[in-house]
């Protein structure tokens, strides 16, 4: 007398898990044609990702719209890692925001899929103009500029009787530092090798200092089996061998920016923007962080930039309002606001000494004005992510297990090889 | 869930039992009548489901035959998604994985049987209060359960690790080791479902007869036997509705790898569910062809547990006198 209710009820749930498991799949790009004229009134929304930056946008926002009174903007911010899938999906569905924030890593995907319309560019003969245009049209105006550096414990310096680093340091200096300063019995490690967006964070400029390359300068042929991009990646598996780093899955458990605030990493290579994120550790307001330009390696000592730009939809309802808003983000007057409350480095040298002075009583910036005349930008194709999770997947292994560099390099090589070929017709 | 524990209860379905719609005399039309007026009354629930669930299977069954393009637009590629599916071994792993889920999930239900006996004792003091704290993880966000347990349980600084030291166990690597990480996904995925089984147990135990329990008392049973010969096979019907319930939710598992594992971890593979495969597919990779060619199989592999689990009730579930 049961069973009909139960079967019908286990039905309901075996078609419940179906919807639950495919809802969200479908869907197709939607074609949005025109724009409204800029003389009505419009609500442009903008997209980033990062939370530190929502209060200056505020302030930005208001002052555009005083200067244009007809136009508002909505802000939208969403964490890092879900920011990408999010306009992904944004995309697909032809709801993009109708200004966002991407890394000239992203840009070529949106740019050669028809998703952003041209802007004029703001500084034409930058290292930036390159890295936000692409096959010849401008996309987007740079507003950040990130260029690595390393930031390091004073604390843990002066425990282990270490002098602080200094500019004319060298690679052998870095890793006898990164031992020194391990001491495994409190949790403590020299650096952490932190694999995911293809190692920007650890050993991706060591292989440049070292003369390699990620990618071929045309884009379409891995630089992983060069003999120079090996030697980078081997100096840091020794660096793993040393014990001076936490293992893989220790730092996949705990945020390695949390680890190094929390006294825990004596240096972190990071970016040199990352100083608003710090500033709200105790290690910070004490006083006990310093930044130093990266070590000097065989050929320099390279730094890698990532910029972070604005970029407009180009399917949006308002592109005329959206460019506008683009190409007021992108003058010498927003960057100096945006150093000025120290929110991070901009394209603009000019505009660099603000940053140090707003954090001149707790930290000394001034090496990565220094770090920024060594900048390379980072290496990308037309789907970067494809390949940097290749390389995190094969180089997690070599720098946990200690697997064989040569080999693991080579297979990224032929996979990365591969996933270049899948890109070239849509170039 | 009103609606499920009303299913559950025995009593309830004695009272809506099957009520004959066709007698005799009555005419051609008037029969065909009362068919269209059936109609238009699921009619609603008809087009709501086609929308969310027919169309999106379609759609999605015919996206795993194509290949599709990063921003929309496909091409037709018939099997091939199929055929990469069978030889990629993630793919493998996040079937065995998720199967091992589900069975963990299983253990869970004897646990919730005996605490909803338990629960259900008569005199039993502060009942409202317990009932309360069994179910609350079951309102909780499940990404708060999986930031919360991945705090208890990190290898380095959790809670559970400095317990073990301090009772003189070493460490046990439980979000990195690939046998530890399995217990640990499935240990919070039955803690965070123990609270709802629970009260469907519970709801189940209150329809049975007290009469029967007394026939079994003058029989000389304890409180024990009672419980497992003549308790539980009255509400056997409860613990399979329980069961499948619990087999297709941790077939669905998703949130907890992806807050307490995530795709930084080396243990990830050795962590994650068919599910989760998915959403790196085709949320993070942008493969969408392929993850609909992942959920296809997904949807399969319920269906066909399912209906084994369906099949081997006949054993052990008795349905009312």
């Amino acid at each position: 007398m049961m069973s009909w209710k139960s079967k019908r009820l286990s039905r309901v749930a075996v078609a419940g898990i179906a919807a639950f498991s495919l809802v969200g799949l479908a869907g197709c790009a939607a074609e949005s044609t025109g724009g409204s004229s800029p003389d009505e009134p419009v609500e442009l929304t903008f997209a980033l990702w990062q939370p530190t930056d929502v209060p200056f946008f505020e302030q930005v926002f208001a002052d555009f719209t005083e200067e244009n009174p007809n136009i508002t903007v909505r802000i939208q911010q969403t964490g890092f890692f879900q920011y990408f899938p999010k306009l992904q999906n944004d995309a697909i569905n032809g709801t993009l925001p109708d200004v966002f924030q991407l890394t000239p890593q992203e840009l070529p995907l949106y740019a050669s899929g028809g998703q952003l319309a041209t802007i004029e560019g703001n500084d034409d003969d930058s290292v930036y103009a390159d890295q936000w245009a692409w096959n010849g049209e401008r996309y987007g105006n740079a507003i950040v500029r990130d260029t690595q550096i390393i930031w390091y414990n004073k604390d843990l310096f002066d425990a282990a009787g270490l002098e602080y680093p200094t500019a004319d340091w060298t690679w052998d200096d870095f890793r006898s530092y990164a031992s020194a300063l391990t001491d495994e019995a409190n949790d403590v490690y020299g650096v952490p090798i932190v694999l995911s967006r293809a190692g920007d964070r650890s050993f991706a400029s060591f292989i440049a200092q070292a003369g390699g390359t990620m990618i071929s300068e045309d884009e379409t042929t891995s630089g992983f089996d060069l003999p120079e991009t090996q030697e980078a990646i081997e100096f840091w598996q020794q660096i793993a061998a040393d014990g001076s780093s936490p293992t893989q899955a220790q730092l996949a458990q705990t945020n390695p920016n949390a680890l190094f605030t929390s006294g825990k990493l004596g240096m972190l290579p990071q970016r040199d923007g990352l100083a608003p994120v710090l500033f709200e550790s105790e290690l910070f307001q004490s006083g006990s962080m310093g930044v130093i330009t990266l070590p000097n390696g065989p050929e320099g000592n390279m730094a890698s930039t990532i910029s972070v730009g604005n970029v407009v939809a180009a399917n949006g309802d308002n592109v005329e309002a959206a460019r506008l808003l683009v190409e007021f983000l992108g003058t010498r007057e927003v960057a100096d606001q945006y150093a000025q409350t120290g929110a991070g480095f901009t394209p603009y040298p000019e505009s660099d000494q603000f940053m140090v002075d707003f954090y001149s009583e707790f930290i000394d910036l001034s090496p990565a004005l220094e770090a920024g005349e060594n900048a390379f930008p980072f290496w990308r194709s037309l789907n970067s992510e494809a390949w940097f999770q290749i390389v995190q997947e094969e180089l997690t292994p070599v720098m946990d297990e200690l697997a064989d560099v040569e080999e693991a390099t080579n297979r990224i090589a032929e996979r990365m090889n591969a996933a270049l070929a899948e890109e070239r017709p849509n170039r | 869930m009103s609606q499920l524990a009303l299913a559950t209860s025995p009593r309830s379905v004695a009272e809506r039992g099957d009520v004959a719609p066709n007698s005799p005399g009555r005419t051609h039309t008037a029969r065909r009548r009362e068919a269209v007026t059936g109609f238009l009354f699921i009619l609603p629930l008809f087009a709501t489901v086609s929308l969310f669930m027919f169309y999106p299977i379609i759609r999605n069954t015919y996206l795993s035959f194509t290949e599709t393009g990063v921003f929309g637009g496909e091409t037709w590629t018939g099997l091939d998604q199929y055929i990469r599916l069978v030889q990629d071994p993630q793919m493998w792993m996040a079937i065995r994985n998720t199967g091992l889920y589900a069975l963990i999930g299983l253990l869970g239900i004897p646990l919730a049987l005996i605490i909803a006996g338990l629960l259900n004792r008569p005199g039993l003091r502060f009942k409202s209060l317990f009932r309360v704290i069994y179910f609350l993880p079951v309102v909780v966000m499940p990404v708060a359960i999986g930031m919360i347990w991945r705090l208890l349980f990190n290898d380095d600084y959790g809670i559970i690790n400095s317990i073990l030291n301090t009772i003189g166990l070493s460490s046990v690597q439980w979000l990195s080791d690939p046998v530890a990480v399995i217990f640990a996904i499935g240990f919070v995925a039955v803690w965070s479902t123990l609270g709802f089984n629970v009260v469907l147990m519970l709801a189940g135990l209150q329809a049975v007869p007290r009469d029967v329990i007394e026939a079994a008392v003058l029989d000389g049973a304890g409180p024990i036997r009672q419980f497992f010969s003549v308790t539980v096979p009255i509400i056997s019907p409860t613990v399979f509705m329980v069961s499948v319930l619990t087999v297709i939710s941790s077939l669905q598992i998703f949130d907890l790898v992806f807050i307490m594992i995530g795709r930084n971890s080396p243990a990830i593979d050795d962590s994650q569910t068919i599910v989760y495969y998915f959403y790196e597919q085709g949320v993070v990779l942008l493969d969408r062809g392929y993850a609909a060619a992942i959920v296809t199989i997904l949807l399969i592999l319920t269906m066909i547990v399912t209906a084994i689990q369906f099949r081997l009730q006949k054993r052990w579930v008795h349905y009312g006198s």
